[in-house]
């Protein structure tokens, strides 16, 4: 309950009916999708719904991760608005910390969700690699939000986005060694990188308190 | 009353000079309070410490008394005193009436008999 | 005179300004205004006092008995709200609603939302409300005050509420701070800042004016008036009073200036004129003042 109310702290009272309907609109998509594919019958089109919609999906519960973490990182930036209410309210540096660790586990929903129900409906590749992604881009987030430079911040994100793009660019091109390569491949990036998104939400949850009272 | 926000009397002097007129005359009895000082402010849309001052300048004449906790009360008036302040202000009003008679060529006779007139109204 | 915040020696350095010492006692039951002009260090200040930045040096005493600015006993009884972007930009009405009631215990949702149709603003019940990036400044602060002011607190610091809002409105927030006061009867105090005190005259008692940093003249603004006055004469006289007066200008016809009330004897004595200033002119002396000694 403190966890919830520190996040309501940092993101009013809206973002849960908006997040929960992003959620549900995504989930009827992948299962509207995945209904489609299978009750006709076209290789075009299925492979067109398949693209669509999982892309579609993917961006959108990364978005929604990016969303929530990151505007409780923006109540540490001066220069955003908001700045000085947190910093007014008593124990704003906690309730950071707390905002921080619950806006994570809320947007690990829909990328589970995602990962669920897509890999049901569609069984397609593309879809573990849009939920590494989304742990990858949240990871970042929670690292490199305290650096100043917005620059650093913004080309950080564009390398990893090329980064993920060039391996979905190799994984659907070489169709032959789908089932061989990118298994073992992927199951150490997988682990990799989640291994990175913990370490990245302890360190963000650990220094998050120094962060809060330290002036830039 | 009245405060003109542009005068050359502070509105502080204004304020006093009303609140003793109000005393003196007896509209506000002894034992009274005054408006609270917030209060006043806030209805005459001035500062806090503007009223204040005119209640200082009260209290510094002898007019009103602080209390602790409940603002301004209004001190027992000296009645010969009081007594002494309405004649001289009689007086200045006598002298006013007399001056504008000799201006209208109205005799001491026709005078006396106007005020005695209007006495009995 | 009962102090409702004290501080002693209190620095903020940057790198191309420091704040401070600064030596401040605001009095208990009376609204301080906080005059200066803009990057002056009243933002600065008054960030500190909340706990938004914190000092290098120096300290604080609130109510006479607080040290801690992050004691949340303490965050509970002042209301402060910031000049702009107080609140975060996407955020509408209910938004603010819902974090102030996380925030404050004693915030007052049904008070709030009367405040904001008071003052013309969105409120929760608001079809469509406009996030705050939507709204005008006026409005943004608007919505800032009526946040404050629905909460019970005993000290309001509010940083230039009055510069964003049209003239009614403005009057509207003096009639709400001298009633604030009121309320209090002699326990709740305010703190406001402003770069322009015409408007706001009639609702500060205390003044403390501020230049680069360091405050340069504070007392009661009736004490103030009575302490100083406005010098007028001819421009042929000017030479003879210049030396006595802290500022002044002349132009072809005629000088004035601001000098102390104690030779007020010797000015009349040289043919000029002398009248007790208005709050704003006692400003723009004493700014003025301080610029020309810099």
């Amino acid at each position: 309950m403190k966890y919830y109310d520190s996040y309501k702290l940092f993101h009013g009272k809206n973002s849960i009916k908006e997040y929960g309907a992003l959620i549900a609109a995504n989930t009827a998509l992948l299962i509207v999708g995945g209904v489609l594919i299978r009750v006709i019958n076209n290789e075009h089109f299925q492979g067109f719904i398949t693209g669509a919609v999982t892309f579609l999906c993917g961006v959108a519960a990364l978005t929604v991760g990016f969303a929530l973490v990151s505007a409780v990182f923006n109540g540490n930036w001066p220069e955003s608005p908001g700045y000085k209410f947190f910093h007014s309210v008593a124990d704003g540096a906690g309730h950071f910390r707390r905002a921080i660790l619950f806006s994570n586990m809320l947007s690990l929903f829909p990328i589970a969700l995602y990962a669920a129900v897509g890999g049901v409906m569609f069984q397609h590749f593309i879809i573990v690699i849009m939920t590494i992604t989304a742990f990858f881009m949240l990871g970042l987030i929670n690292l490199t939000s305290h650096i100043k430079s917005p620059w650093v911040r913004i080309g950080s994100f564009c390398i990893v986005g090329f980064a993920f793009g060039f391996y979905a660019g190799v994984v659907g091109d070489e169709e032959e060694s789908f089932p061989v390569l990118p298994l073992n491949v992927t199951i150490i990036v997988c682990a990799v990188v989640l291994a990175f998104y913990i370490v990245s939400l302890i360190v963000a949850t650990m220094k998050a308190e120094k962060r809060w009272n330290k002036e830039v | 009353m009245r405060i003109l926000q542009n005068s050359d009397v502070p509105i502080y002097k204004q304020i006093a000079a009303q609140f003793k007129d109000d005393i003196m005359s007896g509209a506000i009895a002894e034992g009274e309070y005054l408006p609270s000082i917030r209060g006043l402010a806030k209805d005459l849309k001035i500062s806090v410490i503007t009223t204040m001052k005119a209640y200082e300048q009260l209290s510094d004449e002898g007019l009103i008394s602080p209390v602790q906790g409940k603002g301004y009360i209004v001190n027992p008036q000296d009645r010969e005193m009081v007594r002494e302040q309405h004649l001289r202000l009689l007086e200045q009003h006598l002298q006013n009436a007399m001056e504008s008679a000799k201006l209208a060529g109205v005799s001491r006779d026709e005078l006396i008999k106007m005020i005695t007139v209007l006495y009995e109204i | 005179m009962d102090a409702i915040l004290s501080s002693k020696g209190l620095t903020k350095k940057y790198s191309k300004f420091t704040l401070g010492g600064i030596d401040l006692e605001l009095p208990k039951g009376f609204a301080t205004a906080l005059i200066g002009a803009n990057g002056a260090g009243k933002t600065t200040l008054i960030d500190v006092l909340c706990g938004v930045i914190h000092a290098n040096a120096g300290e604080v005493t609130y109510f006479g008995e607080y040290k801690d600015i992050d004691s949340s006993e303490l965050r509970e009884r002042i209301g402060y709200c910031a000049a702009q972007g107080f609140f975060p930009a996407a955020w509408k009405a209910k938004d603010i609603a819902e974090a102030m009631s996380m925030a404050y215990a004693k915030f007052d949702r049904e008070r709030f939302n009367k405040l904001c149709q008071e003052l013309e603003v969105d409120d929760e019940n608001t079809k469509k409300a406009k996030p705050m990036y939507k709204q005008s400044d006026g409005n943004r602060m608007r919505t800032a005050l009526a946040a404050v002011f629905a909460r019970e607190t005993d000290l309001l610091i509010l940083d230039e509420p009055g510069s964003t809002l049209d003239p009614l409105m403005r009057d509207r927030l003096c009639d709400r701070m001298r009633g604030y006061l009121d309320d209090g009867n002699g326990e709740k105090s305010i703190l406001f800042s402003t770069h322009n005190i015409a408007d706001m005259e009639n609702a500060a008692d205390y003044a403390v004016f501020m230049d680069k940093g360091q405050i340069i003249e504070q007392g009661f603004v009736e004490d103030l008036k009575d302490k100083y006055v406005i010098v007028r004469g001819d421009a042929a006289d000017y030479d003879n009073s210049k030396a006595l007066m802290l500022s002044h200008n002349v132009n072809k016809t005629v000088f004035e200036g601001l000098a102390l009330a104690a030779h007020k004897n010797r000015f009349e004595a040289e043919g000029a004129v002398c009248e007790r200033p208005t709050l704003q002119q006692l400003s723009i002396g004493m700014l003025k003042y301080a610029e020309e000694r810099r």
